[in-house]
């Protein structure tokens, strides 16, 4: 009988060993069945004042359902938005899960920030996730690449900017526009795409500046859904290109033909681009006549030459006469220079033309005075013997 | 009589020349003819030489017509050589018909003819003279034909130019004081009147030949 007592008692302490035991271990299942299995954080690292979604999933790994009452993400230094979506979320059954998404705004300085994201379970306990957000306000690196040593006014010249990611994450829809503050361009805009980490792109514009007001090009891009911009200014001096072509005349001979003139020469490209459609004309007061109004010489590659002839008239008196040259570069700029010449300093083959004897040969004369005087002797000798 | 006895009489003693030659009624105008036709020939020649220098002023668009300028030249040269005859033999018979001449237009054709004979002399020497001084201009087209004016008369006017001038008159003196002695002859007219008949023209003409250099 004492036997059948003692047993009684050891059951009844047993249950009391175990019910406590149940309900501990039944707390720990819940808790220890639920998991963060992924977060996504876009953008990947934002920059001051972006908005942005964080994305945790949660697992249920056990093979109970687990009821959840609430989730919450908390930040003292971000603004966390979103979160009373989840006041009353449900319950998650076994092997599935579930995904919430938080909006946040990166209202803070750079650096690693560790938001807590808080799943209250119904069953008084819960689940904690600390999830690290980065906050970077580097932006894009624009740089220009290539630009002439000197514009000129009018001008079609190349610039190109390169466009470079210094961030950890990639940025996207990045477009380089011409703020055409003082020049035009060919292109309109110029669109890179997507540019990842450590990667940079270029692009080129046909730019014509007017004035000598710096260039200015703004890059349009995006970190996750937030818009950004940076503008990046090209100096502009406006002065002579040191490689462009340069035309030299010599060799130049006037000469007077008739009624017009003739001027001869060679026309060389001293510098060091090609001279296209290079021609050669006369200026006022020399007016232009056949066969030779123009001439043209055509393209000369750097150290080339070619001679020329032009033809002309001038009036009476005229002293100076201008030599234009005109030439264009590839894009199609004309390019003018002129140069003097005094006729003054014209071959006269002319003046040869009055040879019919500027001076009295003295033999003339002695002619004149010999049949003078024979004339004269043979007067006086047929009225002498007549 | 020889011809060459004849031409130095005509020219040396024109006065023993002329007597009693136009005692028959018609004279000989063979030799009269033969010396103008010489004298066209050498003008001729010498217009020939000026219009080919002339013909190098012209534009290039009439350049191809040079020879036909130069025969026009020449052309004219000698009909003009002919035509001065007959002209300047009119004028001396109608100033010696004023004078009281008498005799027919043949006998002062025949005296004129002769008398051209040191013009035929004066043309060669001037010739010789224009030749040489053309030689030495460089001629260039000119389309302007007040350029072509112009040259022209830079050229006319030049000293060589001038010197043939000057001998080209000498001659006609020489020539003018055989019509004196012929149109005695011919007109039966005294020595003044004669001078007078063949002094008028020949001054107007010297003056006309002249202007130019001087104007």
């Amino acid at each position: 009988m004492k036997f059948r007592y003692l047993i009684s008692v050891f059951c009844i302490m047993l249950g009391l060993c175990i019910v406590p035991a149940m309900a501990a271990d039944s707390s720990t299942t819940v808790e220890g069945q639920l998991g963060v299995t992924d977060v996504a954080i876009d953008p990947g690292v934002f920059m001051y004042g972006d908005s942005g979604t964080v994305k945790v999933t949660v697992t249920n790994t056990g093979t109970m359902p687990v009821a959840i009452a609430r989730a919450k993400l908390y930040s003292n230094e971000l603004d966390v938005m979103g979160d009373e979506n989840y006041g009353s979320v449900g319950s998650i059954g076994p092997g599935n899960s579930l995904q919430f998404t938080f909006t946040i705004v990166a209202d803070a300085a750079d650096g690693i920030y560790y938001p807590l994201f808080y799943l209250d379970l119904r069953d008084a306990s819960s689940l904690r996730y600390r999830v690290p957000v980065k906050v970077e306000n580097t932006g894009l690196s624009v740089s220009v690449n290539d630009r002439p040593d000197a514009f000129t006014s009018g001008k079609k010249e190349d610039v190109t900017i390169m466009v470079g990611n210094p961030r950890e994450n990639t940025v996207n829809g990045v477009v380089i526009t011409p703020m055409l503050n003082g020049y035009d361009t060919t292109e309109t805009s110029h669109f890179i795409g997507t540019l990842s980490p450590d990667q940079a792109a270029d692009a080129t514009f046909s730019v014509t500046p007017y004035s000598e007001t710096p260039m200015e090009f703004t890059v349009h891009y995006r970190n996750g859904m937030n818009d950004h911009e940076v503008t990046t200014a090209v100096p502009v001096t406006f002065g002579t290109d040191r490689k462009q072509a340069e035309i030299v005349l010599n060799n130049i001979v006037v000469t007077p033909e008739g009624d017009y003139y003739i001027i001869t020469g060679d026309v060389t490209n001293a510098g060091l681009e090609d001279a296209k459609s290079v021609q050669v004309t006369t200026g006022s007061p020399a007016v232009p006549v056949d066969p030779y109004r123009s001439y043209v010489v055509g393209a000369l590659e750097p150290d080339d030459f070619a001679s020329f002839e032009v033809t002309f008239s001038a009036e009476t008196g005229t002293e100076n006469v201008l030599l234009i040259t005109d030439y264009k570069d590839k894009d199609g700029n004309l390019y003018s220079s002129q140069l003097t010449l005094p006729l003054s300093s014209a071959v006269l083959p002319g003046k040869s033309s009055s040879g019919a004897g500027d001076e009295l040969p003295v033999v003339w004369i002695v002619i004149v005075i010999i049949c003078a005087a024979a004339v004269a002797g043979v007067i006086y000798y047929s009225w002498k013997k007549k | 009589m020889s011809i060459m006895t004849n031409i130095a009489d005509i020219l040396l003693r024109p006065a023993a020349f002329f007597n009693g030659r136009f005692e028959g009624d018609k004279p000989d105008l063979k030799m009269p003819l033969l010396i103008v036709l010489l004298y066209g020939i050498v003008a001729a020649l010498s217009a020939a030489n000026v219009s080919s220098v002339t013909m190098g002023m012209m534009p290039t668009e009439i350049a191809g017509m040079e020879s036909l300028m130069i025969g026009i030249g020449v052309f004219s040269a000698f009909i003009g050589a002919l035509l001065f005859w007959v002209i300047i033999a009119a004028i001396f018979h109608g100033i010696s018909a004023l004078r009281g001449g008498k005799g027919d237009f043949q006998r002062t054709l025949a005296v004129t003819g002769y008398g051209t004979l040191p013009m035929v002399f004066g043309s060669i020497l001037s010739g010789i003279i224009i030749y040489f001084a053309l030689s030495d201009v460089t001629i260039r087209p000119v389309s302007d034909p007040m350029q072509i004016s112009a040259a022209l008369t830079e050229i006319m006017s030049s000293p060589s130019m001038t010197i043939a001038g000057v001998v080209s008159l000498i001659f006609v003196l020489w020539s003018a004081n055989i019509w004196v002695f012929g149109m005695q002859e011919a007109r039966s007219i005294s020595g003044k009147d004669a001078l007078i008949t063949v002094g008028i023209p020949v001054v107007i003409y010297c003056l006309i030949t002249f202007l130019p250099y001087i104007g």
